[in-house]
């Protein structure tokens, strides 16, 4: 495996972009891979490099010796594409949006694995031109890397486009040689305070360097060190680098010890008893995360920081040192001098650290290889014959990941053959793409498994499979009596249940229909829950009628006597969004009684929300604490078991066949008693108990990879024949009751 | 041949989904024009004779001064696209028995209280917000931040990384812009904090206290 990084980064500053590109090409070497990493500027000190190009398998292609400026974008792109061309690279990692926007047009689209930090932070800063780039970088990558959770959702929200291919590259954290975090370790006296980097109004720089004066009036003795020499001209504050400057020169208790070197100013760090990273409420809502904090996390200095949702992830929401304000400052440095307080500030700030290891990014790297080139179908090394696959149907979005992961594999060819509608398609195109498949994919028990079933009968090749993969609906439709078995290979059902009525309504053999169960994409949806989630309770999809919001909205009305902070969200188009089904008299008219109802509701009117359906499922159930499954009938249903990847505790009613799929312990007989079961859950503080549990369970059961490989054995060339040798379903795991 | 088939279809799905971009544009342009807007200005006018008229001026000026923002309405999807299609003059007849200060909200239970006490207030959800405030007569918009606390229709408005309630508030703010009305946020969230507020009432301040001040300042007399 071949990767060639390019961050739009000088690696003789060394500041978080430049350690980015240390940690990024670090993680890759330890993952196994090969990497070119290519320079953008000439290289006037080889603090940063020279340890790179002392690592086995890493080469660092420098500027020309005569070269005086950095790369543009322009020639990077140039080099990059010119290196490839060489020798083609597996993945391309590169930094920096301009460039990526730049790489959208060059061969190497397809294999970016981008790393975007310089996009605009809030919605409204969010133009069409930087949306339509950003789009543009999303289809020619392979992956977003995200530095935090919240840039992850934030990009998926705005960008329906990333979603599913934003994965996390936290910043790497490495500590320099020879540093280590004292074993055990208490405040000293004077208590000593440490701040490191630019100083800017919005650092607070300048109000820190009143901290020791104010702790002395509380009989603290503090002194503060503060490191770095860039002192920010600001617009708006003129005044700010003199005051800035007098105060760092002058202020008694403090010791201004210049800029330093990275690993120097980490040494200088090491002695001190607690960091500072407090900063103005503006930069709260900011989406990344600051290194400096992992840096003296991973030191053992407890550090002083604003309270955010991402802090209190990272920290716990009982983290003792967050502070808004000035006084908020004092008063938790004059409280940090406990040693039982600062023992556990330093103790979560050390656990946090080590998830940031050049160690954990390697794995995360490693999980992201895997995904991307998964082992040949064939086995071997993959440079066997191909086989060539085309997937057929009008509705393609309980297959999509399984088309990438199926098309991922080396000695895959994948072809589709959407269908605009359920019965239409261009049939010459169906033929050409039916002539030149070994393996045909039927989407869907409907008129296009009808249409390449007789496709086959006529014109088929006896190597030839056929695979059709049948949800619900079919099997209310004329299309199952119109097959003709024998030209089926295999018929692919969701759940155990949906597989024994396919036989008993077909009167196929047995041998004919296996269970497959539906993919989730656990990795994708293991997010942190935002805080007060247990209250949300969730449902995905709300048409047709048979959905049955109604219930859910019963269970809601029975919480919400309880506790008005429960409230229901649903994401999912409206009927009206959905012709077929607003057309209908008696759907229409059940869901206009509902609505009404809701409307109508003081305990409803303001606790059911509408959000559109839409990919970013895995961003949206971060705010879910229970997902609902109340429908009348159900041959899977997906959005409970996404909900427990995500974390969330699932509630069913018991739909037939619900409980081979789904633990029995999540499903509720009644409304009220799902009602009952889940007042229960949050008032005894089981919340957090159930949903690892459901984690566990959908993980074990239903994740992509398990499931992605069973589908991988059933294309196996040699799987037809061991089929025919073993002709009997293939049951889902198990759930665990 | 397949191969010319493919390129065929990938030719003719782009050349739609080009014509799809270019009528979704004029649709944007449409509802985001300064005729439509001066049209509504002039309406709302006519419909409170009083205060109505003497605001038409600063709104026609707003409106000028806005000419060049970019719509924040970009996507496509329908529910965030403005949804009243009757002709605008149909609000002159459109019942709205409501006296004294009416006040939209998306408002925290204590200031949803609070505000109650002293005005007719008019709630808005994530879903509805747009599309209330484009059919409802109300002298002031506020924005609670305590609303994105966990537990209410706008959990979490405000916080990183969760840009579906910020997409809706920048909505529901575009026609509270389009039909005059002043939008105040209440207290500290720093992720709207940028959002362009025409007034902002400080952390700590109950809102309702904060009140007589922002009719004063918006020239605003229903308070009662």
């Amino acid at each position: 495996m071949r990767a060639l990084v390019y961050g739009d980064v000088d690696l003789n500053l060394i500041d978080g972009s430049a350690i980015w590109a240390q940690g990024m090409v670090q993680a890759l070497q330890a993952a196994g891979v090969e990497v070119t990493l290519v320079l953008k500027a000439p290289v006037r000190t080889g603090r940063l490099v020279e340890p790179l190009e002392r690592l086995a398998g890493v080469t660092v292609r420098r500027r020309p010796d005569d070269a005086t400026a950095s790369l543009t974008v322009e020639e990077a792109a140039g080099l990059l594409t010119e290196l490839d061309a060489e020798r083609p690279y597996d993945l391309v990692v590169v930094r920096g949006k301009r460039l990526a926007v730049r790489l959208t047009a060059t061969p190497l689209a397809g294999r970016l694995w981008t790393y975007l930090t310089d996009v605009p932070q809030t919605v409204a800063e969010l133009d069409g031109k930087t949306r339509g780039e950003l789009a543009a970088v999303a289809r020619a990558s392979r992956f977003l890397l995200c530095q935090t959770e919240e840039l992850r959702c934030h990009l998926e929200g705005v960008l329906h486009k990333a979603a599913g291919k934003c994965v996390l590259f936290p910043p790497v954290v490495a500590l320099p040689e020879g540093l280590e975090p004292a074993a055990d370790r208490t405040p000293g006296r004077p208590l000593r305070l440490v701040y490191t980097g630019k100083f800017a109004p919005r650092w607070n720089t300048y109000e820190m360097t009143a901290l020791p004066r104010r702790l002395a009036a509380q009989e603290v003795d503090a002194e503060l060190h503060m490191i770095g020499d860039k002192i920010h001209h600001d617009r708006k504050d003129p005044g700010f680098s003199r005051r800035m400057r007098v105060a760092l020169e002058s202020t008694p208790g403090l010791t201004w010890h210049g800029g330093h070197p990275r690993a120097e100013a980490m040494r200088v760090s090491a002695g001190c008893d607690v960091g500072l990273s407090w900063r103005h409420p503006e930069l709260d809502a900011s989406l990344e995360l600051s290194t400096k904090v992992l840096e003296m996390g991973a030191l053992g200095l407890p550090v002083v920081l604003n309270r955010t949702p991402m802090h209190e992830n990272l920290l716990g929401a009982d983290y003792p040192l967050f502070a808004a304000t000035e006084d908020d400052v004092v008063d938790v440095l004059a409280a940090v001098t406990d040693p039982e307080v600062y023992a556990l500030a330093r103790r979560r700030c050390l656990d946090a650290a080590r998830s940031f290891s050049l160690d954990a990014a390697a794995g995360r790297l490693r999980t992201y290889l895997r995904q991307a080139f998964p082992p040949p179908l064939g086995g071997g090394d993959g440079t066997g014959d191909r086989t060539r696959i085309v997937v057929a149907g009008h509705d393609l979005k309980f297959f999509t990941r399984l088309l990438d992961h199926i098309g991922a594999l080396p000695d895959v060819e994948m072809r589709v053959d959407r269908w605009p509608a359920l019965g239409t398609h261009d049939p010459e195109v169906s033929a050409e793409l039916a002539e030149w498949a070994d393996v045909i994919i039927c989407e869907w028990c409907g008129p296009n498994a009808v249409w390449y079933s007789e496709w086959r009968k006529k014109h088929g090749r006896p190597d030839q499979r056929l695979i059709v993969r049948l949800h619900r609906f079919e099997l209310y439709g004329a299309w199952p009596g119109r097959l003709d078995i024998d030209l089926i290979d295999q018929v692919v059902c969701v759940s155990p249940s949906y597989a024994e009525l396919t036989r008993k309504m077909t009167g196929w053999p047995a041998e004919k229909i296996t269970v497959i169960p539906n993919w989730v994409d656990v990795a994708q949806f293991d997010r942190a829950k935002l805080p007060g989630a247990e209250f949300h309770l969730g449902m995905i999809g709300i048409a047709p009628w048979r959905k049955r919001l109604d219930l859910a909205v019963d269970v809601l009305e029975e919480l919400r006597r309880r506790d008005p902070r429960f409230t229901l969200f649903v994401k999912s188009k409206l009927p009206w969004d959905l012709p077929w089904i607003w057309n209908r008299t008696e759907e229409r008219e059940a869901f206009e009684a509902l609505f009404r109802r809701i409307r109508r509701s003081p305990l409803l009117a303001r606790s059911v929300v509408f959000d559109p359906a839409g990919p970013d499922v895995a961003a949206w159930l971060r705010r879910i604490g229970f997902v609902l499954s109340t429908s009348d009938d159900e041959s899977f249903h997906l959005a409970p078991a996404e909900g427990m990847a995500s974390g969330a505790v699932p509630a069913l009613l018991p739909w037939p066949g619900a409980d081979t799929i789904y633990d029995r312990r999540w499903i509720h007989a009644s409304p009220p008693a799902m009602a009952e079961g889940i007042a229960a859950t949050v008032a005894e503080g089981r919340w957090n108990e159930a949903r690892a549990q459901a984690r566990a369970e959908v993980a074990r059961s239903y994740a992509l990879d398990l499931v992605g490989e069973r589908w991988v054995e059933l294309l196996r060339p040699s799987s037809a024949a061991a089929a025919a040798r073993t002709p009997t379903t293939c049951p889902a795991p198990a759930p665990s009751a | 041949m397949a191969d010319r088939q493919v390129a065929r279809l990938k030719a003719a799905l782009a050349d739609r989904e080009a014509r799809v971009k270019i009528l979704e544009a004029r649709v944007a342009a449409l509802e985001g024009s300064t005729s439509l807007k001066v049209g509504r200005a002039v309406t709302d006018a006519a419909r409170r004779p009083g205060k109505g008229v003497v605001q038409l001026p600063r709104e026609l000026y707003r409106m000028w001064r806005h000419r060049g923002a970019p719509n924040v309405v970009t996507s496509v999807d329908a529910r965030e696209r403005p949804m009243f299609t009757a002709r605008d003059e149909d609000r002159l007849i459109a019942a709205a028995p409501a006296t004294g200060l009416v006040v939209a909200g998306v408002l925290g239970p204590a200031a949803a209280e609070a505000l109650a006490e002293v005005a007719h207030v008019v709630p808005l959800m994530p879903h509805d917000a747009a599309l209330v405030l484009d059919t409802t007569d109300v002298d002031l918009v506020i924005v609670d931040a305590a609303a994105g606390q966990p537990g209410g229709p706008w959990a979490y408005l405000g916080v990183p990384g969760v840009p579906d309630r910020d997409r809706a508030l920048l909505a529901l703010m575009g026609v509270a812009r389009d039909r005059g009305r002043p939008v105040v946020l209440a207290g500290s969230a720093p992720a709207i904090a940028g959002f362009g507020w025409d007034a902002t009432v400080p952390p700590g301040t109950p809102v309702a206290e904060a009140l007589p001040g922002l009719c004063a300042r918006f020239g605003i007399e229903e308070l009662r």
